[in-house]
């Protein structure tokens, strides 16, 4: 794992030298981890990665919790497409019910928490595959 | 009722994992709490279940009690374990956790209030028999030989402190009794000046005093124990940095006699958890300073010198089981010394995190290291220093020390800068071979080594 995770310390840096080389696509594999990165035309808008979150495609973008709470699922069906800014879940932290938005206008992946399942601040709740 | 058997452990770092392996030796269900940028500590690995509580900057994670106990109700624990630090001594947390029918690993709120106000721990102690500094316990009369009267029954040195004051400002040290009216005089101008307030008080103004503390622990029975003392006098800008058990150079019988009183006003106050009672030891005589109402850093030199774990007794005392032993079981058998590892320059003490490129714990007989380090672990900038905690147990002092040295030689932490250069250099210095320094040691000598 420690392979993999000082890559995503060092995100930055491979990203430069992947642009510098001309390199649109990587993968690395460790024992069963994967770690793909492709290139995008323009250097992309989703919240800088945190050293120890799940390796992930980087085509995907994450929706993080945006609090400690309980999630609550809003209905949607898998593989639906989102627009940035539509709702799509729920947390309830206290008395507050905060709107989970979509980050990204994509495909909406499965939610990667049960409906009422605990989730800390900024958990990842689920995936969008961007269009096309 | 159900046996109280889940803990949140609201801190982080080394005294987390500490928390965390006390837990499982106890077979309790563990649950630890962290911020963002700490994700990756050690305890999280051990730990039952996680969570995430806030972002990285601690008003928003780990000194946020309204999130602390959020995470405790979405857990569903029964205790938190507070370790030292952030929440550890903050009354109104106390008191939150006590409404929410949850039990905090420490005193009640009501208690931890008594002894966070300096004037009303000292009344309490006053009350129970512990040595207090000698000084006025009200503002001195406006009359000046009134005044005189007063002090000069306190004793010189004395220091006159402006009584709605701090900072250094409206305190005057009065060497002797034919200072004491120019002293009062500029003491109140300045206090009205800069505090509105011209009342100032005296007490007794100690120059070279040890740090020597004793460790408590009390239940919810009402039993109460000392589990002898401590020597911390090795500070710098008030921050241990070498902690040692026992306190050499003062006769036991003194020591187990103060550590009576302060059992003693642990069921005055039904004290409950453990404790330290601090005092500043001069010319064979205890004054108390304060009473810290939780676990402290330098736990593991008691430990390790009576083989008791007081972390397993905290927990047990907040499932509201008796203290298992009494005092006339506790013995103390050789010496312990703890050196604070720091992410720190050891020469401008300028905080140094960064990446462990590697670390290398030293071991053998009477070596403990409390650490939270492993390879490639980041140390946030957000926090403490305190990295790693080096602990020995020798037969006696001289063997301590040279255990210490030989192990501090030993340990590699590489990638960032820490204090183990310094430590290593004490180690070594003539102050602290003979021992018996006082508090203002430390920063003498690194006066006299840097120009």
């Amino acid at each position: 794992m420690t392979f993999l995770e000082d890559l995503l310390n060092d995100l930055p840096g491979l990203v430069g030298r992947m642009r510098h080389h001309d390199i649109r696509h990587v993968t690395l594999k460790d024992g069963t981890s994967t770690l793909a990165l492709t290139i995008t035309a323009n250097p992309c808008q989703i919240p800088q990665a945190q050293p120890v979150a799940p390796i992930a495609k980087s085509e995907d973008t994450p929706v993080l919790s945006p609090e400690m709470g309980l999630f609550r699922q809003h209905g949607l069906s898998d593989s639906q497409t989102v627009r940035a800014g539509e709702i799509v879940g729920f947390v309830e932290a206290g008395v507050l019910r905060l709107a989970v938005t979509a980050t990204a206008n994509g495909t909406l992946g499965r939610a990667l928490v049960g409906d009422g399942s605990v989730v800390g601040y900024h958990d990842v709740l689920f995936r969008i595959h961007p269009d096309g | 009722m159900r046996e109280p058997r889940r803990v949140l452990i609201a801190n982080r770092g080394e005294i987390a994992l500490r928390i965390t392996r006390a837990c499982r030796l106890l077979g309790l269900h563990s649950i630890g709490i962290h911020s963002e940028a700490d994700a990756s500590l050690a305890h999280l690995r051990l730990v039952d279940e996680t969570i995430c509580i806030g972002p990285a900057a601690a008003s928003h994670s780990y000194l946020d009690a309204a999130r602390v106990l959020r995470a405790a109700e979405l857990t569903n624990a029964d205790i938190i374990h507070p370790g030292y630090g952030f929440l550890s001594e903050n009354a109104d947390f106390a008191e939150a956790v006590e409404q929410s029918g949850r039990t905090l690993a420490g005193p009640t709120a009501a208690i931890m209030r008594l002894m966070g106000d300096k004037i009303s721990a000292k009344q309490q102690m006053r009350r129970s028999g512990v040595p207090c500094l000698p000084g006025t316990e009200d503002a001195l009369p406006t009359d000046l030989s009134e005044a005189q009267t007063i002090c000069d029954a306190i004793g010189y040195p004395l220091i006159v402190k402006a009584a709605g004051g701090g900072g250094g400002r409206g305190m005057r040290v009065v060497m002797a009794a034919a200072d004491l009216r120019g002293a009062i005089e500029t003491a109140r101008e300045e206090a009205g000046r800069a505090f509105g307030n011209p009342s100032v008080y005296a007490e007794r103004f100690l120059q070279h005093p040890r740090h020597i503390e004793i460790q408590v622990l009390a239940d919810r029975q009402g039993n109460a124990v000392w589990l002898g003392a401590r020597d911390c006098s090795i500070q710098r800008r008030h921050q241990k940095l070498i902690e040692e058990a026992p306190a050499i150079g003062i006769y036991p019988q003194a020591i187990a006699e103060l550590g009576e009183r302060c059992a003693k006003a642990c069921t005055l106050m039904g004290y409950t958890g453990a404790g330290t009672f601090e005092f500043l030891y001069e010319d064979g005589a205890f004054s108390f300073i304060e009473m810290n109402t939780r676990l402290q850093v330098e736990h593991p030199v008691t430990e390790m010198t009576t083989g008791i774990d007081i972390v397993r007794e905290q927990l047990l005392i907040a499932m509201g089981q008796p203290l298992s032993f009494t005092q006339a079981d506790i013995r103390t058998q050789g010496h312990a010394i703890e050196c604070r590892i720091n992410a720190e320059d050891p020469e401008s003490f300028r905080p140094a995190p960064g990446k462990v490129a590697s670390w290398r714990a030293p071991g053998g007989p009477g070596v403990r290291v409390d650490t939270h380090l492993y390879d490639g672990y980041v140390v946030p900038p957000n926090y403490d220093s305190l990295i790693a905690k080096l602990i020995v147990h020798g037969t006696d002092r001289t063997d301590a020390l040279n255990r210490m040295h030989a192990a501090l030689s030993e340990m590699q932490i590489t990638g960032i800068a820490t204090t183990t250069p310094l430590h290593l250099r004490l180690m070594n210095e003539p102050g602290v071979r003979e021992g018996s320094v006082s508090v203002h040691y430390l920063e003498a000598l690194m006066r006299k080594s840097t120009p």
